[in-house]
């Protein structure tokens, strides 16, 4: 409990950080430490098979990506870089509708301390059966997403070539 | 009782026992026991570390040399320059630790720390022997790939915060490498873990206890996983991020002393673990003849790993970037989707 409450707190703070530091490449490193110690939190929920994913595709992955597009940005850090936009109105009626529903969503959902089984194998063989019998459907759809996004992403960038 | 012909995972096993049973009549608590003993499992896996990094860099520049028709560290300490890497490394912790004026300070100091906390973390579920293993988890394998994806991380810091060109291009190069070559990796592991139907590490080591996976149909996930292995860890001839000829030494370049240290150290780390996962994976892990001990059977398939690459590194010459990345999603990740096919199949019909 006092891990997942430290985890807890260094996700906040880095959360924190990751929309008021001033450098992009800080800002992505910091939303990198975040994504870890939610992956923390997930371990101390026994929640094992959950956690390692955090990790492997939102650090492996998403991070990554995200690095290399700060990366190849000329200007990572500067004086004239505007942080905020216009739109300040919007988005902060947005941020309220959004953290009320969760805060409402919050509510209604018993509080889980622990995702243990008895079973030996863990979380990771009843996700697996989960998501290939009771929730193929879903699952069907999200690589059907995710593939569309693939062909996507290859016609904008090829027609650039040619 | 401990009998010479046991080997270094029941002698552990039985340590363990005694604790337990000192602790038990001493009325120590259950909390205090458990961090003893994965304290002392912690300092001397730390301690085999710090000593594969010695025997591997020996090893490195000796084969390199014979390989080359040289002689390699023939003076220091006596014996052919047997202890050159001490000295190497002596120095290494002497030298002045320079940082660049322009160099992005916190980045670059805490990037040598990210990319070694994860190579330290996989050392956890590595099964040395029976009961040589620091935590045998349910997602085991998992756990390998998953922290050595944040070693990408480190690469990319390092690369920028240097606020150079070449190390930059060579962080560059590093992750876009890494990204690609993680696919077919963990790919052709999955062959493994359907035929066993688990991924933890002990159970896929007893399952081999007749006969290897090499010898089976999972010998083309074998194929598979020594080439993206090679390109995982950055060795010839995948060794793009750090082409001395192009990029003066890659990522690391503005790294000096103790931090360029942990840079090497790392990278032989890295290699140690690819090459033990082969060995657990493919050739029985610690499974072996009755008379040899587990942990010596488990260390030279590792070793004999670890001189297959070298033997890579220093025979093929260095492919060009396009290529790498076309060989790496238009061949090998097919191909590893093959493999995948082929295993289900086969374990459809064995049932």
């Amino acid at each position: 409990m006092l891990l997942l409450l430290l985890f807890a707190a260094i996700a906040i703070i880095a959360a924190i950080l990751v929309v008021s530091m001033k450098n992009i490449m800080h800002c992505a490193l910091f939303l990198a430490l975040f994504l870890l110690s939610v992956a923390g939190i997930f371990f101390c929920l026994d929640a094992d098979f959950l956690g390692i994913v955090q990790i492997l595709v939102y650090v492996g992955g998403i991070i990554v990506l995200i690095l290399f597009a700060v990366m190849l940005t000329s200007r990572v850090s500067s004086a004239l870089l505007e942080q905020t936009n216009e739109q300040k109105g919007l988005a902060i009626t947005a941020c309220l509708l959004l953290a009320s529903a969760i805060t409402a969503a919050a509510f209604r959902t018993p509080l889980v301390t622990s995702f243990y089984t008895a079973d030996p194998e863990g979380t990771t063989r009843s996700t697996g059966e989960l998501l290939l019998t009771v929730y193929a459907l879903p699952f069907e759809i999200a690589s059907v997403v995710l593939l569309v996004a693939l062909i996507g992403a290859i016609v904008l960038a090829g027609k650039k070539g040619e | 009782m401990i009998y010479a012909s046991q080997s270094l995972g029941d002698l552990w096993n039985w340590l363990l026992q005694q604790f337990a049973e000192l602790c038990g009549s001493l009325g120590i608590p259950e909390v205090i026991r458990y961090m003893v003993e994965k304290g002392a499992y912690a300092v001397g896996l730390l301690v085999f570390i710090s000593l594969t990094a010695l025997v591997m860099i020996y090893m490195e520049r000796k084969v390199s040399a014979h390989m080359q028709l040289r002689y390699g560290p023939m003076w220091t300490g006596g014996w052919h320059g047997w202890s050159q890497t001490i000295a190497d490394m002596i120095k290494l912790l002497l030298k002045e630790d320079i940082i660049p004026d322009k160099a992005d300070r916190w980045v670059h100091r805490i990037a040598p720390i990210v990319i070694f906390v994860p190579s330290l973390i996989g050392f956890l579920v590595i099964p040395f022997d029976k009961y040589l293993i620091g935590a045998d988890l349910n997602v085991g394998i998992l756990l390998v790939f998953g922290f050595s994806s944040i070693a990408v991380l480190s690469i990319f810091m390092g690369g920028w915060a240097s606020n150079n060109k070449y190390t930059l291009l060579g962080g560059l190069r590093s992750a876009a490498q890494m990204i690609s070559y993680e696919l077919p990796l963990v790919l052709s592991v999955l062959g493994v873990i359907m035929t066993v139907g688990s991924l933890k590490m002990s159970d896929i080591v007893m399952a081999q206890k007749d006969v290897w996976f090499l010898f089976t149909p999972n010998l083309l996930g074998f194929i598979i996983y020594i080439i993206a292995g090679t390109a995982e860890v950055n060795r010839t001839p995948f060794d793009l991020p750090e082409a001395e000829s192009e990029l003066v030494s890659g990522y690391n370049t503005e790294y000096s002393g103790l931090k360029y240290g942990f840079f090497m150290l790392s990278e032989f780390t890295n290699t140690f673990i690819i090459s033990a996962i082969a060995a657990t994976f493919f050739m029985g892990g610690w499974n072996g003849p009755s008379w040899l001990p587990g942990i010596v059977s488990f260390l030279a398939k590792t070793y004999l790993i670890v001189f297959l690459l070298m033997w890579f590194r220093w025979t093929f010459p260095r492919l060009r970037v396009d290529r790498l990345m076309d060989f790496g999603w238009k061949f090998l990740l097919p191909l590893s989707f093959f493999n995948i096919l082929m295993i289900a199949v086969w374990v459809l019909v064995k049932k």
